[in-house]
């Protein structure tokens, strides 16, 4: 049993989040350890700074409740995943199979399941652990340890708890009720899907762009309204909305498959999903209507949306694969990064939307679909 | 007319469907085939959902050139149907109605039949698979389509609905010379047709029999 809810549960958390994982342990604390600074710092400093960072984790109260919150934060999100994967049909048969082994060897199962899961915050514990103790510190080091233990526990018996219990399914949701009376048009349906199944991704989309706008406004306090600002801030808003278009993929070619026998032209359905994108990028649309100058505003949400749409073709072309989706993204973001610094990026417009249109028209009649 | 020319269908070098030249006359044909002989993956096809090589055409309007004008005129039912959660039954006939053309009281005619009235309101999350499979029917039927294919229509619905499902399928045919594609294992029950062709799909290749 401990293979096959691995297999479903943890290997499938890693693969739907990829990215996410990615950024947050790859980028941010490799950064941390491997950063090259600009100019000679003794690698004395380095070790020392490094053991720093570490150390602050396992002595200072405030790292830890920070870290702990980041340790919550995780828990809850592969809870919810596991939580959203035990209600798709397919999974189903957990519900009329686990369910008849003894609930002790269900919680040693679903421990295990949430311990690779946890793998990562495991691994950068116990390293943090040994520092501590290396260093005398006791108290700090043991108590992470054994937090993270309670919560790999409490999150398993959550999952035993769950999947024993009676399957009650609701008549609508909140997103649903309040939007019953709304029309709903065929371009603004994934802009509900995300109201009704993706507010987690999606207040962490616009956390992480409002950190960005936030930090804009603050270190460009006199140029904030800078034609060059907005067309770089858009460029990296658009790029933090990735997951977002990934997840529109998979809604439009599962949930809305049926909409590929709809009697609507190819540049219809390459145009119309930038409705959706209007409403979504609305708090972005509207710092750039207050910062910048009305024509440059113009410019830069066409920029905008030239890159939005040539993410989304690029999903048309290699289909649901997060792996080759983020390295098309990094590719074209350094490209359109190096078109700013050397000011072309204009060029890029014309030549982003006459590209992703060929590859959407090409790619649209998916190949990746078995049927 | 369904007019097929030099039509292939494969993933990868694998070919799953292969008919040099075919032409099918408006009626109903049953396609029958084992499992994983490309019953749907034709059906698909024909209906503008994957990718082939060659050429599909309806009463000469071909599939690749006139895209929006042959989807107006072929409908299509899956075998299992999946639709947005958040959405009502209602709402989805709406964007049907509005994509296909069709009028409020051809739809209140096939849910009045099927039954269906009581929970349209509800969000298609709280469906079971047979409220989706009438649901994806009544879909299939609205506009005004040439050609309807239906896969798997026998599974998941009761034997009432059933009779519904073939009243229909005999009305617009008779009324509207509708034709009809539908792919099943099952038996279909022929009494109910003056006549029904059958078009057998084995190793790859269609083979039409009266």
């Amino acid at each position: 049993m401990t293979d096959i809810l691995k297999k479903i549960f943890a290997n499938g958390f890693y693969k739907i989040h990829a990215g996410a994982l990615l950024f947050l342990f790859s980028t941010l604390i490799i950064y941390f350890f491997f950063i090259n600074t600009l100019g000679t710092v003794p690698m004395w400093a380095v070790t020392e700074w490094n053991l720093a960072i570490t150390l602050a984790l396992v002595s200072s109260p405030l790292v830890l409740i920070i870290y702990l919150i980041v340790c919550l934060g995780y828990g809850f999100k592969s809870w919810q995943y596991v939580v959203k994967q035990l209600s798709v049909t397919h999974n189903e048969f957990l519900f009329y199979s686990t369910t008849s082994f003894r609930k002790y060897i269900q919680f040693k199962s679903w421990f295990l399941v949430q311990f690779k899961i946890f793998l990562p915050l495991w691994i950068y514990t116990i390293f943090a652990t040994v520092i501590g103790l290396i260093y005398g510190y006791y108290i700090l080091p043991i108590s992470i340890l054994l937090f993270l233990a309670f919560l790999n526990a409490f999150i398993a018996y959550g999952y035993v708890q769950k999947i024993n219990s009676l399957v009650q399914k609701s008549a609508t949701t909140t997103a649903g009720l309040l939007t019953k009376k709304w029309a709903k048009p065929f371009f603004i349906l994934f802009t509900y899907q995300v109201l009704d199944k993706m507010k987690l991704t999606f207040l962490i989309t616009k956390i992480v762009s409002y950190l960005f706008i936030i930090c804009v406004s603050l270190f460009f306090t006199e140029t904030a309204g800078a034609f060059s600002v907005g067309t770089l801030t858009i460029i990296i808003l658009i790029t933090a909305h990735a997951i977002i278009i990934y997840k529109e993929y998979g809604f439009n070619e599962h949930f809305l498959y049926f909409s590929h026998n709809f009697p609507f032209s190819k540049i219809k359905m390459f145009l119309g999903p930038c409705l959706n994108y209007a409403v979504i990028l609305f708090p972005e649309i509207l710092w750039l209507v207050t910062t910048q100058r009305f024509d440059h505003c113009g410019l830069i949400i066409l920029l905008g949306f030239a890159i939005l749409l040539l993410y989304r073709s690029i999903m048309y072309a290699i289909g649901n694969n997060m792996k080759r989706f983020l390295f098309w993204i990094f590719l074209i973001f350094n490209i359109l990064f190096l078109g700013f610094l050397y000011t072309i990026i204009w060029y890029f417009v014309p030549m982003m939307l006459i590209i992703s249109y060929l590859i959407f028209s090409r790619n649209y009649s998916n190949e990746h679909l078995s049927d | 007319m369904l007019y097929f020319n030099k039509f292939i269908k494969s993933y990868g070098s694998r070919t799953i469907v292969k008919i040099e030249e075919m032409e099918l006359s408006n009626g109903i044909y049953w396609l029958k085939g084992v499992n994983g002989s490309g019953k749907s993956t034709l059906l698909k096809s024909v209906c503008g959902f994957l990718h082939f090589e060659g050429e599909i055409s309806l009463n000469n309007i071909s599939l690749k050139n006139s895209g929006v004008d042959y989807r107006k005129k072929i409908n299509f039912a899956d075998a299992e149907p999946i639709y947005p959660e958040f959405l009502t039954g209602n709402e989805m006939i709406k964007l049907f109605l509005k994509a296909k053309s069709g009028s409020i009281t051809q739809a209140e005619y096939y849910i009045q039949s099927m039954d269906m009235g009581s929970y349209l309101n509800n969000p298609l999350g709280t469906y079971s698979s047979g409220m989706l499979k009438k649901l994806s029917l009544v879909l299939a039927f609205l506009g005004n389509p040439t050609l309807i294919c239906l896969d798997e229509p026998l599974i998941t619905i009761d034997t009432d609905s059933l009779s519904v499902l073939y009243q229909w399928i005999k009305e617009k045919y008779e009324k509207e010379n509708t034709g009809f594609i539908l792919s099943s294992h099952q038996p279909l029950d022929l009494s109910v047709f003056n006549k029904v062709s059958t078009l057998s799909l084995k190793d790859g290749k269609l083979h039409p029999s009266n």
